[in-house]
């Protein structure tokens, strides 16, 4: 656990670059710090590895202030990843990634086998690159190795100064999605820098807005997005922020399960009864045995056709639905593509659970954020 | 050990080391092949200098002849002009030589003139100070003297009589020192009459000395019986004599050959001699590193770097001029000869050219070591946050050291220090500063801000950084200032002959102050290759001691 109580610090020429900071970053969550450039983020984050010190005020470490280490000795504890890399160029990956353990002595075998397993983890075949030197390596690489080393000593604290901030918009998305699996492994404590708003929503269990050194808001993301306090964030959070909101609501937590659909061995009669109980004018078609996603039957093909077997259109399930693990702002986009009020949602097995309607989106994105919903539930 | 192998052969599929077997090949001829070499000597002027020492053995009529090890020398002791004259001449004399008339137009005082082959005597009569004479007169003395291979040294003979003699140094060249021997195996002979059906040596030797009765040759021993009631005194006298005189170069010098292979080729005055390298360990040492140094390149070579061809050229043509240059006066006595063929002076008297060199080393390598210790401290220290504010300050210091010119540093430094070497290696750390100071901090400047960051937030301590991160990301640009330093340094250092530090200044010094052209070559050439060889070095040594990571283009 990492606390801020009360910091404040001053440059030497007085400018004051963090004001009066209280926060508390709770274990194996990642607490995103986020703002305008030059809002401070740097200078707090930096705080916490004492690469500046505090001017008033304590930054504690599992209930111990910070400044009770030796700075060399507390650092070797704290992982630390900048957006600029810093990879040592006259070294190889392998012990770039070793620095760390090195300063703490580890035997060598121990580092050998540390060196290569954190390697695999970022997704570089220390077989292929181990030996090759940073110059070597693509950008991309490079950042996966800067995590890798950040981690090296297995520190229970990361410090990642907008680790992504490098890299192409592509290879970011790919490093962010990583990286989120990596922790879901690893469980750190992690301070995280970025002005992206979209990253910190992504990454994030909790972000921290911060203005002129001040603190503004710190939320879990999707309260952010739900209840910004003012103006500022508001403005800051973007005025795409119920599209935002879309991104943290899986599908799952969104559908509705009563949604039109019929068996593929259902008479034109019945075909008709459904499309008039949901008020809707079409129907999705599933496989009578299995309740497998087969395709779709239109109104006005019913009156056409013999048969539904005539009337229906087929369609790979994957095309015309959206998987249940998919984000709320994947069923949206599928259902602009579509001329469906609905979009289906099927399981692993293409079996059709449910569907999302535009305007139960709408209700999503207008209700408050669910932790708070959750918090004023608790309060009561 | 293999895997190291593995690697080599990986990266560099199945060339060889062939620099580091050039200089290993060196090496091994330097130490392997008992530190000599070959040069060519104009064998007239050979005499072989060795003697016996005379033992008498007890109760039998037997003497015993031990060579003493012996020294080959080169060059005949200069003569005054041999057209001259020679006896006394008094001022106003009309026989009086050019020599004498010159001489007593230099002194006014000078009374009598005395000219033998070997000497020139002075009788003069003034209150002068006898060291002063002796100056006013050495140069046209020196002038007169016509052997261009000697030096005409004066003695002050006594003050009470105002006389001073110069006389031509006895001091030869000295090319070989070597164990000479009688013969190359063992002969016996128990009778004049086996020794005369005996070898070149032995019937000579029969030949002119009669008491011989039985004679025992080994190579550095003969062992002689003579006759019953010989005088002994006179009978060892002549035999040494007989000794001498039995052709000393082909028979008792082994190692000097003369040459019969190709006549027409090689002119019929040039013997080869054999003869032990004086810069041998030194040049061991040398080839050794290098050694080190082209593995350390081959080790490191990268795909795309396949000029190692041109690097073995570009080695065994230093090494070559180097090695064959530097240690051989007959080779600097040809080469000025075939340049100034009528130069009256050839060879420095003060020294050998790798005396010079010597001295000249000792001089920038002493300096050497002094600016890249204290620029390197400079420069690293100036760079850490605690003292980044005198930072300008040394800049400027350093500039101005380079400014101000080295002579100028020198003469202020000389009454100071006083003249001789440490002021001129003052001159030079000076002088020299500059290039490793600049390079140190602009070599640790072009570490990224974020490298240092990042070596800090993982927790090196400031010592880890600037051992493991700043210097060896600096080290090419360090290494760089270095080489700059010294190549620079091997030409400065000339300048310290006039603060009388010894060194390749000195032959340039004495050749313009005398007008001898001859002596500013005999300087500046092996100055020249000095630095030459000093920029190759330090530029495969750059090579060497950069980290592979960093010699990587992005
Ligand atoms: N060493 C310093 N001296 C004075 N001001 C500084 C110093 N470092 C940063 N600042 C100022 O502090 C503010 C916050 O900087 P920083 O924490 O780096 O911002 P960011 O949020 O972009 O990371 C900026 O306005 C910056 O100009
Ligand atoms: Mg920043």
């Amino acid at each position: 656990m990492i606390e801020f109580k009360d910091v404040i610090k001053e440059y030497p020429n007085g400018f004051r670059a963090v004001d009066d900071l209280n926060l508390t970053v709770h274990d194996g969550e990642i607490c995103v710090l986020i703002g305008p450039s030059g809002c401070g983020k740097t200078t707090a984050l930096r705080m916490v590895n004492r690469l500046i010190d505090v001017t008033r005020g304590e930054i504690l470490i599992d209930g111990q202030p910070n400044d009770e280490f030796e700075p060399e000795v507390l650092r070797r504890k704290i992982g630390y990843a900048i957006q600029q890399i810093g990879l040592l160029p006259h070294m190889t990956i392998r012990d770039n990634v070793a620095i760390v353990p090195r300063l703490l002595d580890w035997d060598e075998e121990r580092i050998r086998q540390r060196v290569d397993l954190l390697l695999d983890m970022v997704g570089i075949d220390p077989s292929i690159h181990g030996d090759k030197y940073p110059r070597q390596l693509s950008g991309g690489q490079q950042q996966r190795v800067g995590v890798a080393r950040a981690l090296g000593a297995d520190p229970p604290i990361m410090l990642m100064d907008e680790p992504f901030g490098a890299v192409d918009p592509i290879t970011r998305a790919i490093l962010q999605e990583e990286f989120l699996q990596i922790q879901q492994e690893v469980g750190k404590t992690i301070i995280f820098v970025t002005h992206d708003i979209d990253e910190a929503i992504y990454m994030g269990d909790r972000i921290a807005l911060l203005r002129t050194g001040r603190l503004v808001q710190y939320d879990t993301p999707d309260d952010l997005l739900a209840m910004p306090r003012d103006d500022f964030v508001r403005e800051f959070v973007g005025a795409d922020r119920s599209l935002k909101r879309l991104h943290l609501i899986s599908v799952k937590d969104s559908m509705m399960n009563n949604v039109p659909c019929c068996e593929d061995d259902a008479t034109l009669e019945e075909v008709e009864a459904c499309l008039e109980r949901h008020r809707s004018d079409s129907a999705f078609v599933v496989d009578g045995g299995n309740g497998k996603l087969l395709g779709w039957v239109e109104r006005t093909a019913l009156a056409e056709s013999g048969s539904l077997a005539e009337a229906m259109r087929h369609a790979p399930a994957a095309s015309i639905a959206v998987p249940e693990d998919a984000t709320a702002r994947e069923a949206l986009s599928v259902l602009l593509s579509h001329s469906f009020d609905v979009t289906p949602v099927i399981d692993a097995e293409g079996v059709l659970t449910g569907g999302v309607s535009i305007q139960r989106l709408q209700d999503l994105v207008e209700a408050p954020g669910i932790h708070a919903a959750m918090q004023r539930e608790r309060g009561r | 050990m293999s895997a190291a192998k593995a690697k080599v052969s990986a990266s560099s599929g199945r060339r060889l080391p062939y620099g580091a077997l050039m200089w290993l090949f060196a090496t091994l001829l330097i130490f392997g092949v008992g530190q000599q070499t070959v040069t060519l000597h104009d064998q007239e002027k050979f005499t072989g200098d060795f003697d016996f020492t005379v033992k008498q053995v007890e109760g039998e009529n037997s003497l015993i002849f031990s060579l003493t090890a012996g020294t080959y020398l080169y060059g005949v002791t200069p003569e005054v002009i041999l057209p001259t004259p020679t006896g006394s001449f008094s001022r106003g004399d009309e026989t009086a030589p050019q020599v004498a008339r010159a001489l007593f137009d230099t002194l006014d005082s000078i009374t009598e003139i005395t000219i033998e082959a070997r000497t020139i005597t002075v009788v003069y009569g003034s209150d002068m100070e006898a060291e002063q004479v002796r100056s006013r007169l050495r140069r046209p003395v020196n002038n007169a003297v016509a052997n261009d291979r000697g030096t005409i040294t004066a003695e002050v003979s006594g003050t009470a009589e105002k006389t001073i003699l110069f006389s031509t140094s006895d001091d030869r060249f000295r090319y070989a020192q070597y164990q000479p021997a009688l013969v190359e195996s063992i002969e016996d002979y128990d009778s004049r009459a086996a020794a005369e059906a005996g070898s070149d040596l032995a019937r000579f030797i029969v030949a002119e000395s009669r008491p011989v009765q039985s004679l025992r040759l080994e190579p550095t021993r003969l062992v002689v019986g003579y006759a019953e009631g010989t005088a002994i005194e006179p009978f060892a006298r002549n035999l040494r004599e007989i000794l001498n005189d039995f052709h000393p170069r082909a028979s008792l010098a082994p190692h000097l050959w003369l040459l019969t292979v190709a006549p027409e080729i090689i002119p019929p005055l040039l013997a080869i001699a054999v003869e032990p390298l004086e810069t041998g360990l030194p040049l061991f040492l040398f080839t050794l590193l290098m050694v080190a140094v082209e593995s350390g390149i081959f080790f490191v070579a990268r795909e795309g770097k396949k000029n190692l061809l041109i690097h073995l050229v570009h080695i065994a043509s230093v090494f070559l001029l180097f090695w064959s240059i530097f240690g051989h006066e007959p080779l600097w006595d040809a080469i000025l000869h075939a340049i100034f063929p009528t130069s009256a002076q050839l060879v420095h008297p003060q020294g050998t050219v790798i005396d010079f060199t010597a001295q000249h080393l000792e001089l920038v390598l002493t300096s050497s070591i002094y600016i890249i210790s204290v620029g390197l401290f400079l420069g690293v220290m100036v760079t850490r946050d605690n003292f980044r504010e005198f930072l300008p300050l040394v800049n400027n210091l350093v500039n101005s050291g380079q400014t101000v010119p080295t002579l100028a540093i020198v003469a202020i430094m000389g009454p100071i220090i006083g003249l001789g070497f440490m002021p001129a290696v003052v001159a030079l750390i000076a002088y020299g500063l500059l290039p490793v100071v600049r390079n140190t901090i602009a070599g640790i400047e072009s570490v990224s801000v974020s490298i240092v960051d990042s070596a800090r937030g993982m927790g090196m301590t400031s010592q880890q950084i600037l051992l493991r991160t700043e210097l060896p990301i600096a080290s090419r640009i360090i290494m760089a200032g270095i080489r700059t330093s010294m190549v620079i340094n091997i030409g400065t250092a000339t300048l310290g002959a006039f603060v009388g530090s010894g060194g390749l200044g000195i032959p340039i010094a004495s050749g313009l102050s005398m007008t001898v052209d001859a002596f500013i070559l005999l300087g500046a050439i092996p100055a020249a290759l000095l630095a030459i060889l000093t920029d190759y070095v330090l530029g495969r040594l750059e090579v060497v001691l950069t980290p592979r990571g960093l010699l990587i283009e992005t």
